[in-house]
């Protein structure tokens, strides 16, 4: 906490630098925390830059996740991503301090599994069931970009806020027994609640 | 520029620790053979007794059946819930191994599946072979999990119902005797439903009441084939209550007070060491990948195998 405050003063006691406008198109991949479970999603944004301040838009696509029951349908186009940075210390330097603000949108189409006993042929019998989670994220955070060349940088940050979900669930195996109301919004965790997690970022400068 | 120069260091140190994790816990891969004449496992979670009124009662036995039975086990006088002190955390943390907050109305199951999950999945077994039996209708959400990778699958035999223990008593033998289950939980809910209405003498004959179908079921596996001396029996709490002085006392619990983390555990059963008292500190979590060691299946969690617990045949 005492570190976090510290930064936070180092930012804002440091002279902005004024810059000029550009644009660029980056590689965004952050694994994140939905209350405790983790996925890990990849966005190529577009993003303009004027003065210390950016702003960026995207696609996001679903690489991995421990929640779903068919991994192997990644990686799936799920959603939107925006986000707006902010640099304290100018954005011209080779290494900067930003902040962020970032909001992530997602439709995530899935399926999962059930293994009920069947009674009458004495075994486990598998049933197949839909699954689409629509899932909003607003994650606030900090984050360093290190520039390798005058075109290229990366970065890394950290970020932590709010998530909403929401998700309806069917059968989708003929035959399957019908879901009772509390299982048709089955996300693995709460409908609202906290988020965090980290940014990997490879930028390109247009 | 030094300054700057330090915020970065600083900067890069945060985001290199927060990118660390400790990694904890257990991961129980099966044998071929079972080490252990384990062949049944039976939990039996009292509902909320204080330690102090239980095995630290100085002034008068309210468990004299589980403190003759003592002899023929092992007893863990440092067991504690360590997370969530109330009925269906404390429940998921014995029955997922993770302590987690979850909805004390039974509305919400487990992030994590069930060892009665992993164990039927393993074993491939009907769902009868591993049950759930219980004194509050709530405990059958402990059967399942969030975890889409485990909801709705190889679901336990769940009884629960909010009913006297007695009647729960009842049906746990019917339950053995038609089923035989290998691995079984059995709830008794009297403690704590006299301590939150503060009747204090129905608190402690609660306690003496559990105490009578603690020992009825010990003797009740002892007398079947299938389960003598093949069975383990687990007998433990969920949570403890306040202590006295501590907000209402023994009406309330559901904060990290000691009176509400320190619990009990007696296990009895034919791989363990008799007569023993273990002091070293284990919790509700250390229970799952023990089970699994037991009854040879397969198991990864947060918590650890309780080793002092048992000798190899």
């Amino acid at each position: 906490m005492k570190n976090g405050i510290l930064i936070l003063s180092l930012f804002l006691s440091t002279q902005l630098n004024a810059q000029e406008n550009s644009k660029s198109i980056e590689i965004n991949t952050k694994g994140y925390f939905v209350d405790g479970i983790f996925r890990l999603i990849s966005s190529p944004t577009i993003n303009w830059a004027k003065n210390n301040r950016e702003i960026g838009i995207g696609p996001t696509f679903l690489l991995a996740s421990v929640v779903a029951a068919s991994s192997n349908q990644y990686p799936r186009l799920v959603g939107l991503q925006a986000h707006y940075r902010y640099f304290p210390n100018g954005n011209n330097n080779q290494l900067n301090l930003f902040l962020f603000e970032e909001i992530t949108l997602q439709v995530i189409n899935d399926t999962w599994e059930t293994n009920e006993w069947n009674y009458t042929l004495s075994k486990y019998q598998a049933f197949e069931y839909t699954n689409r989670e629509y899932l909003g994220l607003s994650n606030l955070g900090y984050g360093i970009i290190l520039r390798l060349s005058e075109k290229i940088s990366v970065s890394q940050s950290i970020g932590i806020g709010v998530y909403y979900s929401k998700s309806d669930s069917n059968e989708k195996t003929p035959g399957a027994p019908e879901l009772f109301n509390e299982d048709q919004n089955i996300n693995g965790y709460k409908d609202f609640g906290l988020t965090y997690g980290l940014n990997f970022v490879i930028q390109f400068k247009l | 520029m030094i300054l700057k120069r330090n915020t970065i260091y600083l900067s890069f140190l945060i985001l290199c620790l927060s990118t660390c994790k400790v990694d904890e816990g257990s991961e129980i891969e099966p044998s071929s053979e079972s080490n252990y004449q384990t062949k049944n496992v039976v939990i039996i979670s009292i509902d909320g007794p204080r330690y102090i009124d239980t095995w630290n009662n100085t002034s008068i036995d309210l468990i004299p059946n589980q403190r003759s039975l003592k002899s023929e086990g092992v007893f863990f006088n440092n067991f504690y819930n360590n997370g969530f002190t109330y009925t269906m955390s404390g429940h998921a943390a014995i029955t997922s191994g993770y302590y987690e907050n979850i909805h004390n109305n039974g509305t919400e199951s487990p992030a994590n599946k069930s060892i009665f999950q992993q164990f039927l999945s393993y074993t491939k077994l009907p769902p009868f072979k591993s049950c759930i039996i219980a004194s509050k209708k709530k405990l059958d959400a402990l059967g399942n999990t969030k975890d889409l990778r485990w909801h709705n699958s190889f679901l336990p035999l769940t009884n629960t119902e909010n009913r006297e223990d007695s009647v729960t008593l009842r049906v746990s033998l019917d339950v053995l005797s038609e089923h035989q289950p290998s691995l079984t939980m059995i709830h008794f809910k009297g403690p704590d439903v006299a301590g939150h209405g503060n009747r204090w003498d129905d608190y402690l004959k609660a306690i003496q009441s559990t105490d009578i179908y603690v020992k009825e079921i010990w003797n009740y596996l002892q007398t079947v084939e299938n389960y003598r001396n093949k069975t383990t029996l687990l007998i433990t709490n969920d949570h403890g209550r306040h202590l006295d002085g501590i907000q209402n006392g023994f009406i309330s619990h559901g904060d990290r007070c000691e009176g509400c983390k320190h619990i009990s555990l007696l296990a009895l059963g034919p791989d363990l060491l008799k007569g023993s008292i273990v002091t070293q500190h284990f919790g509700q979590i250390d229970l799952a990948p023990t089970i699994a060691r037991l009854l040879n299946f397969p198991w990864e969690g947060e918590g650890k195998e309780i080793i002092p617990l048992t000798r190899q045949k």
